[in-house]
């Protein structure tokens, strides 16, 4: 297996990555380009592009107050036109279009389509299913114009689909829905305000799914109601939501979006309840119904409504035919031109208003994230500003004064950074609050050109003049007059004549008039309350105009804010200036601060100086007294070497008495007296390491030295002789030992002549007896022989001691004096052991001999006691004795003699020690007072030239404090 | 070794990131994220022991590059890398000779069962025996089948030892996260 399976690792690591910042600056940079760019061109351009016209009214560039003004000189010139636009418009449609149309299509589609959207409304099973016939009929017909195209086909599927939904809306009822869309309503605002793009479009899909279900239901109602004051009522509520939604857009609450969605809803209300059904209707039927029933709002009465509906449903039916011959005249082309050519305008405005807006929203959230990257960045530039100022004034690099300044003035750029930030932030909302009130007062324009063309429409279809007022009130009058004097007088030829007239009028109108009197004086009623009724609509354009006015309001409001943001630029002003104000104050106070530490500094440097000035000066004082000192110290030095040197004594040997050699040995005499001289010697030495003493006394403490070692000369040479003396007298201890053995060997031949002897003696006696008398003389004279032999031995034992005592006195000589150096002790200790050996063999046999004289003695005791031999031999014994006790002695002395020699050593080698350290102290002393000296000689002249230097520097601050004091 | 990098954007305060102040408490936030997930996922495997003594191995340590968190239990890179496994050829405690094939015991091996090595049986060389290319011995006069003998063993690559890389990206983000807040960046 790897070595490495043990352990499995994930590695971590982090990095911070600043280009972010850098990036946020740039686009703070931007923007900033950008607002500016904008802030120049808004004037001119009014901030927003020019959007398409649905009527082709040309495009506007002007700003929204000229705008507005030019919407408002449309509106009153569209409504002041619209009899001149409607009759040329007449005239040129009743001379192309006329012949170009067939009056019987035109009735059959408009009854299908009409009875279809009736049915549609009785109740909303029927509508679904019948609807859903129909589209299924119609796709079928489609599918069988165009099978191969599939994606018609989907679209046709997508479209039912749509269908269906919008059925199954439709069957919540009508209060349902309401509340549906109040539901959705506020949902979408809740959304426009969150900012939420999606939920607002969903939102929005499916507030317009609602509202159109809504808008079908209405229609139908509309339609199945045929009562004109009720279609008035759907356009004014429709008016009066538009005016809701425009107060909300104005506040704010509401985007464009939904303006636009309400304009639609606007539209299609009118499409329903005043289409040209609607209109025609108006003409014919009258306008006597429905008004309280549809003011009515309530569920209650909306079910009484709707029963009642129904009833008039089923009258309408049965009126349709009469409707649809009155019908006959061509205005299917103009109705269909007239839908599509709406529908056109509000797809177009559909497209161009969400793209727009979409566009707007994200430039507003890009702009507002740069601009809060911007703000970040401004506060980042001032943290870390304010940061270094902190270390610079930490470091010293700068004074408290200039940080404050300092501090103050990135304080004062960031706040500039801050409120251009915050002013281009007001002037993009501004521009947007703008081009919002500017798009909504173009859209009621549009619709307001749109409903001028419906007018226009409206003439053209029923081709005739629409007549003034006065007109209208003759013709009100005559009729009232007619039918007064009806009243009053004969009907028959009065009212026939009243007729009569109204038809010539007619007919000099233009109008000719084919049914009965009695429909006529209906129709002429009819008329007069659609006039009203139109009246009552131009009031209301008029009141869309009043909108519109009010939106222009609304942008003098944003010009009073203008007017306001100017006020509160002058107060921004009037604050920054008073921020000059107070940054001079500062400016002045860091100056005055900076003036006083320049005075405290410069101050300061004076005090130094003259303190250096006083320093040098006692500095030099210091140096003359301590040469002075140096002097009277090396006199001292000298007066006390030669005091030193006098009382010095020449003697070289300490013993003097002869009661302390006694005491002492010869080794430490010597040892004495060379530890005076070396004492002298090193002494003398001290002396002359004596710094700058004079020549005669050099002079003598050299003789001294030469004197001193002269006498060591000799002291060495004495103890040399010593020591050789004690080798040489050692040298001849050699021999002396040897004879030693030697008169041993004699005590042993003297004992064994003896013994032979006292054999000869016997012998002597038994030849004696026996009368041998050559044998006696033979032995005789042996024993003659033998008694010399014996005095020769006996004799030689006398020069062995005499020998003993020669070693005594050579060994008190040695044990007197000896080498100091260690070799010679080495040597002395070795020949001392040495003896000590010899003179241990010797003592052994001594004993030895003493032991056999013993037994000697004890033999000759028995047979000799008379004799003259006992007694020599007693006298022997007696001389025999003493080199034992010698011996002890000797080895005692040699003994001390060693301890002498050691203790010696250590007191030398502490003495030694001692005047090491000693000379060493003094050593010490000499070179601290000599470089004390030349230290305070040094000392001064370096400050006198601080003080030189200090003095200059004085003087070029005067000169800045001068310059300084002449620009303040 | 795999590794995760954190990029940390946008404004705060750049000074202090180039100070590096901040890369250590990010780094070590985001690696006890990832050490509690992968401990989590390795409980989560299942197993009677293997997996559980993996969790408890996983370790976090800080080095000047960053951080590293690792599991330090024999196999787990074998596992997770895949490769193939050889016999070392030391000397074998049963044999005394140098290892030549490897041992894999089965489900009822008395091996897998005690998480023992062989000689911790207490079976000598007599004891046991090949045969068919597995090793058997006679335990209590029932023979046994103690695993299967084979010249290499080769292990697939498993990526699911670890936590998926959205999950331990996620979990770095969150702790990275956490620690940029409490620094109030």
């Amino acid at each position: 297996m790897a070595k490495n399976d043990k352990d499995l690792k994930i590695g971590i690591s982090t990095e911070y990555d600043g280009s972010g910042a850098q990036a946020a600056l740039a686009d703070a940079e931007k923007v900033k380009q950008a607002n500016t760019a904008a802030a120049a061109s808004a004037p001119q351009s009014g901030g927003s592009p020019a959007a398409p016209s649905p009527q082709g009214g040309g495009k506007v560039d002007t700003s929204g107050e000229e705008a507005l003004a030019k919407a408002k000189e449309n509106t009153a010139e569209a409504t002041g036109k619209a009899t001149e636009a409607s009759k040329e418009l007449a005239a040129a449609r009743s001379d192309g279009q006329k012949a170009t149309t067939t009056a019987a299509t035109v009735e059959k589609t408009l009854s299908t389509e009409r009875k279809a959207t009736a049915d549609a409304t009785t109740t909303a099973a029927d509508a679904e299913q019948k609807a859903a016939a129909e589209v299924t009929a119609a796709a079928q017909q489609k599918q069988q114009a165009s099978a191969q195209n599939t994606e018609a086909l989907s679209k046709e599927q997508q479209e039912i689909e749509a269908l269906k939904a919008q059925m199954a809306l439709e069957a919540k009822g009508r209060a349902g829905l309401i509340k549906e869309l109040e539901r959705l309503g506020k949902a979408r605002a809740r959304a426009a305000k969150a900012g939420d793009v999606q939920a607002f479009k969903k939102l929005e899909a499916q507030m317009t799914k609602t509202r159109a279900a809504f808008e079908r239901m209405n229609q139908g109602l509309e339609i199945s109601r045929l009562g004109m004051m009720g279609q008035m009522q759907v356009a004014m509520g429709a008016m009066g939501a538009i005016q809701s939604l425009g107060n909300e857009v104005n506040s704010g609450s509401v985007s464009l979006m939904g303006m636009a969605n309400a304009v639609y809803a606007l539209g299609a209300a009118i499409k329903a309840g005043m289409g040209p059904v609607g209109w025609i209707l108006m003409a014919i039927q009258g306008l006597s119904m429905a008004w309280d029933l549809y003011s009515d709002k309530q569920e209650e009465a909306a079910k009484a409504e709707k029963e009642r509906m129904e009833a008039e449903h089923e009258a309408l039916k049965k009126h349709w035919e009469e409707v649809e011959k009155f019908a006959s005249m061509d205005r299917e082309n103009t109705l269909t031109r007239w839908q599509k050519d709406f529908d056109a305008m509000r797809q177009d405005w559909e497209q161009f208003t969400q793209q727009e807006l979409a566009a707007q929203r994200s430039a507003d959230v890009q702009a507002s994230a740069a601009e809060e990257r911007r703000r970040i960045a401004a506060q980042s530039a001032y943290d870390a500003e304010v940061a270094r100022i902190e270390l610079a004034k930490t470091m010293g690099e700068i004074s408290e004064a200039e940080a404050i300044s300092r501090k103050a003035a990135a304080e004062e750029a960031k706040a500039a950074e801050l409120q251009a930030i915050d002013e281009a932030e007001a002037h993009r909302n501004n521009v947007a609050h703008i081009n919002a009130k500017w798009r909504a007062k173009r859209e009621a324009e549009a619709m307001a050109r749109a409903l001028e063309e419906k007018f226009g429409d409206f003439e053209d279809i029923l081709r005739v003049k629409m007549p003034t007022n006065e007109e209208w009130e003759a013709l009100q009058i005559k009729l009232n007059e007619g039918l007064g004097s009806m009243k009053e007088r004969e009907q028959g030829r009065y009212i026939h004549s009243k007729i009569f007239e109204l038809r010539q009028m007619l007919e000099a109108m233009g109008i000719a008039w084919q049914g009965t009197d009695a429909e006529l004086v209906k129709w002429v009623n009819s008329m007069r309350e659609a006039r009203e009724a139109g009246e009552q609509r131009v009031r209301e354009l008029q009141a869309i105009a009043q909108e519109e006015s009010t939106a222009a309001q609304e942008v003098k409001l944003a010009n009073e804010n203008r007017r306001a943001e100017a006020q509160a630029d002058a107060a921004r002003r009037a604050v920054a200036r008073q921020l000059e104000e107070a940054k001079l104050q500062k400016q002045e106070e860091a100056n005055r601060l900076t003036e006083e530490w320049q005075q405290k500094q410069r101050a300061t440097l004076e005090e130094q100086a003259e303190w250096l000035e006083q320093t040098a000066a006692s500095f030099a004082e210091g140096s003359a007294e301590a040469k002075r000192w140096a002097e009277a110290l090396r006199n001292v030095k000298i007066r006390q070497v030669n005091e030193e040197l006098n009382n010095l004594s020449d003697a070289y040997k300490v013993t003097g008495s002869y009661a302390e050699k006694d005491t002492r040995t010869q080794v430490q005499i010597y040892a004495a007296d060379e530890k005076a001289l070396r004492q002298r010697r090193e002494a003398l030495e001290r002396m002359k390491r004596t710094p700058d003493l004079d020549a005669a006394t050099l002079r003598s403490i050299n003789a001294k030295i030469k004197e001193t070692d002269r006498q060591a000369g000799r002291l060495r040479g004495n103890m040399r002789e010593s020591a050789d003396a004690a080798q040489r007298s050692i040298e001849r201890l050699k021999p002396l030992g040897q004879k030693a053995r030697g008169g041993v060997g004699a005590q042993a031949a003297l004992g064994r002549l003896e013994r032979a002897y006292v054999a000869q003696a016997r012998q002597a006696e038994r030849q004696a007896s026996r009368g041998d008398t050559r044998g006696m003389e033979r032995t005789i004279a042996a024993m003659n022989r033998n008694a010399r032999q014996q005095e020769r031995l006996t004799g030689y034992s006398g020069r062995a001691a005499e020998q003993m005592r020669a070693i005594e006195a050579e060994l008190r000589v040695v044990a007197r004096g000896t080498s100091k150096s260690e070799r010679g002790m080495t040597a002395q200790q070795k020949q001392t052991q040495r003896v000590q050996a010899a003179l241990k063999k010797q003592e052994a046999a001594a004993e030895k001999a003493a032991k056999a004289e013993a037994r000697g003695a004890r033999a000759k005791e028995k047979e000799a006691r008379a004799t003259e031999k006992g007694v020599r031999e007693a006298a022997k014994r007696t001389r025999k004795a003493a080199p034992k006790a010698q011996a002890a002695r000797v080895t005692g002395e040699v003994a001390a003699m060693q301890s002498a020699v050691q203790q010696l050593e250590a007191e030398n080698e502490k003495l030694r020690g001692e005047l090491a350290r000693l000379t060493a102290a003094v050593e010490r002393c000499v070179t601290a007072a000599l470089a004390g000296a030349t230290a305070a000689g040094r000392g001064a002249e370096a400050t006198q030239a601080l003080a030189g230097q200090l003095r200059g520097q004085v003087k070029v601050l005067e000169k800045k404090v001068n310059i300084i004091e002449r620009k303040i | 070794m795999l590794n995760f990098k954190i990029i940390v954007t946008g404004g705060g305060t750049p000074c202090k990131w180039r100070a590096g102040m901040y890369e250590q408490a990010v780094n070590k936030a985001a690696a006890n994220h990832l050490r509690a997930l992968i401990k989590q996922h390795l409980e989560a495997r299942g197993g009677r022991k293997y997996w559980k003594e993996a969790a408890d191995a996983v370790e976090t340590v800080l080095n000047e590059s960053g951080a590293v968190v690792s599991i330090n239990h024999r196999g787990v890179r074998l596992h997770f890398y895949g490769g193939t496994v050889k016999p070392t050829g030391r000397i074998s405690n049963v044999t005394g000779k140098p290892i030549k094939r490897l041992l894999i015991p089965g489900e009822n091996s008395p091996l897998r069962k005690a998480n023992v090595e062989l000689y911790e049986l207490g079976l000598d060389r007599d004891a046991v025996r090949i045969e068919e290319g597995k090793l058997m011995a006679d335990i209590g006069g029932v023979p046994v089948e103690l695993g299967v003998l084979a010249k290499q063993a080769e292990h697939d690559p498993d990526p699911t030892v670890l936590p998926k890389p959205e999950q331990m990206a996620e979990a770095l983000h969150t702790g990275a996260r956490e620690a940029l807040e409490i620094l109030n960046i």
